[in-house]
């Protein structure tokens, strides 16, 4: 997943300075973007700042990122750094794009712009980076720093550890690696696709609110997915095991947790093909617990690629609802997974818990 | 809710919910609208719950039902077609739509006919059993203030409204009622005691959606949310505070509803009163929804009574003449249609009010509200004291503009300061400068309306901004002293040209040296 920045190649040290004299050259720019009044309006440009963000991928990914950041900007403006690695770059160089990105604020008032630096790096600045990024940010403002799909590795983990905030997508990164990163930082770390996937532990969540010791009683669980991508049973199992107090760790049989009480809990995975559904789509969560001599089962499972999922429970309590797992643009999930606080240390829990499952079963 | 099995032993909070918090979205529910067929549901009911789905803030347990007199076979299609005139997102989401619209539906019938509730119930069943809604129900009475009384006892008669219990997970029945809260004291205590009858306090919402709005919720943040500004607000740096309520439009076309009305009950009495207790309240212990509503009351318990013949010193009420309004010709008040040749009701209403306590005494608080005056705007000035000694003034020159503060609520939501700084160069010359923070700048232009957030805060059981009983009581009491006093005293009506800001025999309201200002 990672990008082919190579570091096998040794290259000679950097020139003293060559990296001061690229930030200069940002910082012209910058102030060359910000010099100038608008074209249309002829006034000046009004800046809005509330983060700085710091997204690091593959340079493939560089297009679908602008289009993102420049929606989140209309809501949670400041500036974004653009980070990828390229082995076309000279080991020790970084090549800069700046850009202001302006919208119109209505009637004749100035437009409302922030800025966009685009840096790509080569293979020997990755402990750099930091120290270029902290140099540009707009002062006191967070850093959060995002790990797109690509990201060099050597890049993401030297910018983690100066990061106010950490966002990873388990979506294509893997959760041991995302663990190890959120090891590395203090900072709160959240998932995107654990907020793509709240539909479904909402879904979850509901089976024991009217049956809350049944989160005591659990004893099997049953995930499907499609085929290939990441796997989204680890970050599904890691919530239930961080949440309801399940032991994940080597002492236990994979394919198995252990309740806080010392029962099993068995855990089994199914892949399925549905068509138009892509890889590494949750299908269904069923469960079962056993509580005073009566088994409740739940049931939420969807049958096609429609976004309708059928919500069942079985016991002294039978209910059949459907409900839309929904969707939502990608510019709204990065704003929620800023924006978000109070799950983080739920978020934190799930993915190291689900590495910890992953290791286990030897993916 | 019965619970599927009981053990003692359990936990006391669902574990998997842990988190869920941050996303602040409703529990499963039915929302049930009265007046379904009105403006306020084409205009702002509906399209708030729209975009409520579009955030994901509605439970997929969400059911809407209307109910109104007149029959709407294709009620979710009419739906649509207002969310798409009136929804600050648009286009309508096809997908967001279809998932709301299966959870619609309609229930005709009178209010006052008891097989109307027997329906309703039948469908809320239908609803709990489809839709997974859980019993869980806010009943928004969305119609005139003389039909509150008579659904209130039909929910209750029919078992639609129980009392509130205090078990975990029970269900909830919650009411929602729109102003006017009465029309003087009187009647304000009449519905007030009625509701009581039937349903307990933390059971009814009573909206005022200037409460909704993300600009008025700011003046709390930024009261209490910083620490720079609270050593500031008070006497000891205060001069005085403006707080202006204004439109440009005029009665559009409602001109019978306000003969009966006038801009002191319509627009004083709630909204600018509401942003009178924002900016003068104590902090709060907490913001739980009593400990602020207890600070708001006790700023309404603590404003000086104008009553009497101070009414004439102390209050002006106008009425629009003819004018220019953003560079069209408009009526006189008296031209409009339904409105009486001879008509006394007032279009402006300003007064100065003084604050009875510690934070406040002796700082005077200029108010005004009028319709058709230069342009729409509702904002809060506090204006700070003059400098004790001009060091920098001995030459006459720069501004003497005192330190100042403003809150804009709309439009243009955001807060400005107002200082003074050095003009570069030789000398000391001074100009004023304003630091300028603008909503729709920092968060872009699509900020929740004031429903959605009222909406959502109803069935989250979030009580904080809406009014509670006590609080309308002394609004209404504080607002009918006044108008007895015009009455006793035959306050006169002071005609301002249409475009203007008011008439000017409220320039007489401000102590010497205070100027109203220029928005």
């Amino acid at each position: 997943m990672e990008a082919a920045v190579s570091d096998s190649i040794p290259a000679p040290p950097l020139p003293a300075g060559q990296l001061s004299e690229t930030l200069n050259a940002i910082e012209r720019e910058l102030g060359a973007i910000w010099a100038e009044p608008d074209g249309d309006t002829g006034l000046p440009k009004v800046r809005a700042s509330t983060l700085n963000l710091a997204v690091v991928s593959g340079a493939s990914q560089l297009d679908g990122l602008r289009e993102v950041t420049d929606t989140l900007s209309e809501t949670h403006a400041g500036r974004v750094f653009l980070i990828y690695g390229d082995g076309h770059i000279p080991p020790w160089s970084i090549q800069h794009e700046v850009s202001g990105v302006c919208r119109p604020s209505g009637g004749q008032a100035a437009p409302v712009c922030n800025d966009r630096i685009e840096l790509g790096c080569g293979a020997m600045v990755a402990p750099r980076v930091p120290s270029v990024v902290g140099a540009l940010a707009l002062p006191e403002l967070p850093l959060v720093v995002g790990v797109a799909r690509g990201a060099p590795r050597k890049i993401s983990e030297a910018l983690v550890t100066v990061a106010d905030r950490v966002i990873t997508d388990s979506s294509h990164t893997a959760v041991t690696r995302i663990a190890e990163l959120a090891r590395s930082t203090s900072a709160p770390v959240c998932d995107l696709e654990f907020l793509r996937t709240r539909a479904w532990r909402e879904l979850c969540a509901r089976f024991f609110d009217d049956a809350l010791s049944a989160t005591q009683a659990v004893s099997r669980v049953q995930i499907a997915r499609t085929p290939g991508g990441e796997d989204p049973a680890a970050l599904l199992i890691g919530w239930l095991a961080s949440r309801l107090g399940w032991d994940l760790s080597g002492a236990v049989e994979p394919g198995r947790a252990v309740r806080r009480d010392g029962g099993p809990v068995e855990v089994e995975l199914v892949e399925e093909t549905v068509p138009n559904l892509p890889p590494g789509e949750l299908l269904g969560v069923s469960m079962k617990a056993e509580l005073s001599g009566e088994t409740l089962s739940m049931r939420c499972w969807r049958n096609d690629a429609s976004s309708i999922v059928h919500w069942s429970r079985r016991g002294p309590r039978h209910d059949d609802h459907e409900h839309t797992l929904g969707s939502r643009d990608e510019a709204r999930i990065v704003a929620k997974a800023i924006d978000g606080s109070g799950g983080d240390a739920v978020c934190r829990e799930a993915l190291l818990a689900a590495a910890l499952w992953q290791r286990r079963q030897g993916q | 809710m019965k619970r599927a099995v009981d053990s003692s032993d359990g936990p006391e909070s669902n574990p998997l919910r842990e988190g869920m918090n941050e996303d602040r979205s409703a529990p499963p529910c039915a929302l049930i609208i009265f007046g379904a067929s009105g403006d306020l549901t084409r205009r702002k009911l509906v399209p708030a719950v729209y975009n409520l789905s579009q955030s994901r803030l509605v439970s997929s347990s969400f059911a809407v039902v209307g109910v109104a007199r007149r029959p709407k076979p294709e009620f979710a299609a009419e739906m649509k077609e207002h969310v798409s005139r009136y929804s600050r997102r648009k286009p309508v989401d096809e997908a967001i739509w279809r998932d709301l619209a299966k959870g619609m539906s309609y229930v005709q019938g009178s209010f006052d006919e008891e097989a109307t509730y027997e329906k309703l119930r039948e469908e809320l069943a239908r609803v709990d059993r489809e839709r997974g809604t859980a019993q869980n129900r806010v009943f928004y009475l969305a119609v005139g203030p003389d039909q509150v009384p008579e659904i209130v006892r039909g929910l209750r008669s029919a078992g639609l409204v129980l009392p509130p219990s205090e078990e975990p997970g029970a269900p909830f029945q919650r009411v929602v009622v729109e102003k006017p809260f009465g029309e003087d004291l009187p009647s304000a205590h009449a519905l007030n005691r009625e509701l009581l009858s039937q349903l307990a306090e933390s059971q009814i919402y009573r909206i005022d959606h200037y409460l909704g709005k993300e600009t008025v919720q700011n003046l709390l943040v930024l009261r209490f949310g910083n620490t720079i500004f609270e050593p500031l607000w008070s006497r000891r740096h205060v001069d005085h505070v403006q707080i202006t309520v204004a439109e440009d439009i005029g009665v559009e076309g409602r001109g019978k509803f306000y003969e009966g009305v006038g801009i002191t009950r319509d627009i004083v009495q709630n909204h600018a009163l509401q942003i009178l207790t924002l900016v003068a309240m104590e902090p709060p212990a907490s913001w739980d929804a009593d400990a602020v509503r207890d600070e708001k009351v006790k700023v309404m318990r603590s404003l000086r009574p104008i009553r009497g013949e101070d009414v004439l010193t102390q209050t002006v009420r106008g009425q629009y003449g003819s004018g220019m309004v953003r560079g069209d010709r408009v009526p006189a008040y008296r031209e409009e249609p339904d409105v009486a040749p001879e008509s006394t009701t007032e279009t402006y209403m300003a007064m100065t009010m003084q604050l009875d306590n510690w934070r406040w005494g002796g700082v005077p608080f200029y108010m005004r509200s009028g319709k058709r005056l230069a342009k729409r705007i509702a904002e809060v000035v506090l204006h700070f004291k003059p400098l004790p000694h001009r060091l920098f003034r001995e030459d006459g020159e720069g501004s003497a503009e005192p330190n100042s503060l403003v809150i804009r609520i709309q439009p243009d939501e955001g807060i400005s300061m107002r200082f003074g700084t050095k003009v570069p160069g030789g000398g000391v010359a001074i100009r004023d400068v304003a630091m300028d923070f603008r909503y729709g700048a920092a968060f872009g232009s699509s900020s929740p309306e004031a429903y959605e957030r009222l909406i959502l805060d109803a069935m989250r059981g979030e009580a904080t901004l809406f009014t509670r009983a006590d609080e309308v009581e002394a609004q209404w009491g504080f607002i009918d002293a006044i108008i007895d006093g015009w009455r006793e005293h035959d306050a006169p009506l002071s005609v301002y040209t249409a475009g203007s800001w008011g008439p000017i025999e409220s320039n007489a309201l401000l102590d010497e040296g205070d100027e109203w200002r220029r928005p």
